[in-house]
């Protein structure tokens, strides 16, 4: 990677793996956050098997996952 | 003068000033008027201290000043700052004060629509050509997850609270509906005040908020965020996203999906529950409003309580044609 990662390149990868799982039950949201002062994909889980799914980065930006479960209105 | 001599001159005197009101009066120079006294040390130099003597009118320095000597008067550090208030103020943010009825209307209180068990009041609004206050919640909230009509009663507590008929506080004047599909931005409503409903739109935890809202892309990942809600009150949390498409939401009649949300956990345990939908959270640094908080999750957040879900509040200020309102003169009546 070298260079840290930017908002605007975190968001074109968050793209790009919000599309890709958009269809996919074992992700429940895919947004940026930030780890060791840089940008990053956060992929939600709503189980922690869908993880192998996900890739660790997209054109060099990291992505990271949490299980978070189901998201009900409150 | 050295820090224990200031102790000893502060302990002298406020044992003269500890005796009867009349007396202490008489034991400072037979003056007739006193109102109050805060004594303590204050720094001046290394090792250097004044004796400091905090008055709440100007008339009880002539009293203290009596009762001291020539050398000891250029050692002390004496001001006027009038009388001290508890800063807790008037409104209490416990669960238990936000699902009782209450009036003025202020934000964090228990509302809803009489077919929803009860969401929480986020804040108050004007739509563009009206001066009118509207009180801005969720659709899911207010109108039902679209089964509700423009016209239909807000109460405040919420039906779960024990509202009825008798609580009605106004009507609900419009709502974002939830689309079926992907790409929904918020989950929104407002109902217009009844005649005569008082409203404190700036009674939040800490004073008014900010009358800016900002953009959603000037909200980062990391900063730290607060709210005040029915079911859990004043709570703290972190943002851990922005941006966060993709949001399938489990409501009662299906999946909806939601983008570019904010995602939030609980500093200290879980930042929302159930009944808190509605709620307005807003930045800890600048305590500017920046989301509506409609959606959390079952697992997850570093305090194991979930995470919270909220629309930019732009945005859902942008659907409803309405903007931000923070009075910051008392309550008023619409």
């Amino acid at each position: 990677m070298g260079t840290m990662t930017d908002r605007a390149a975190a968001r074109a990868a968050k793209s790009a793996l919000a599309a890709r799982f958009a269809a996919d039950p074992g992700v429940a949201a895919v947004g940026l956050s930030r780890l060791d002062a840089e940008y990053v994909v956060r992929v939600d889980l709503t189980e922690a098997g869908a993880g192998s799914r996900v890739p660790r980065d997209v054109d060099g930006v990291r992505v990271v996952t949490h299980v978070i479960g189901t998201v009900r209105p409150l | 003068m050295l820090p224990d001599t200031a102790r000893e001159l502060k302990a002298r005197l406020s044992q003269r000033l500890s005796e009867a009101p009349a007396a202490r009066a008489s034991a400072l120079g037979g003056a007739t008027r006193w109102s109050g006294i805060a004594l303590g040390l204050a720094p001046v130099r290394p090792g250097q201290v004044h004796l400091a003597i905090r008055l709440i009118d100007q008339a009880d320095a002539d009293v203290v000043l009596r009762g001291l000597d020539e050398g000891a008067r250029e050692e002390v550090d004496v001001r006027v700052i009038g009388p001290v208030h508890p800063l807790t103020g008037p409104h209490g943010w416990s669960p238990a004060e936000l699902q009782r009825r209450e009036r003025p209307l202020r934000p964090g209180l228990s509302i809803g629509h009489p077919d929803v068990t009860a969401g929480t009041l986020g804040g108050f609004v004007r739509r563009a050509g009206s001066e009118d206050l509207l009180v801005l919640s969720n659709n899911h909230v207010l109108a039902d997850s679209d089964a509700a009509s423009e016209g239909d009663p807000a109460l405040q507590p919420g039906v779960a609270d024990g509202g009825t008929a008798a609580d009605q506080v106004g009507t609900l004047a419009a709502f974002v509906r939830l689309d079926a599909g992907p790409g929904n931005l918020v989950d929104a409503a407002v109902a217009a005040l009844g005649a005569g409903v008082e409203a404190d739109p700036s009674a939040f935890p800490g004073g008014p908020l900010l009358s800016a809202v900002p953009a959603s892309e000037d909200v980062d990942p990391d900063e730290l965020v607060e709210k005040v809600g029915r079911t859990t009150g004043h709570t703290r949390g972190r943002i851990t996203a922005v941006e966060v498409d993709g949001v399938g939401v489990q409501y009662d009649d299906g999946l909806h999906t939601f983008d570019d949300q904010i995602e939030i956990e609980g500093l200290t345990g879980a930042f929302s529950a159930g009944g808190d939908s509605g709620s307005v959270i807003w930045r800890s640094r600048d305590r500017a409003p920046l989301a509506l908080l409609f959606a959390g999750s079952t697992e997850g957040g570093a305090a194991g309580g979930g995470v919270t879900f909220a629309n930019p509040l732009g945005t859902v200020l942008d659907r409803l044609g309405a903007e931000w309102w923070m009075d910051p003169t008392p309550p008023t009546t619409r």
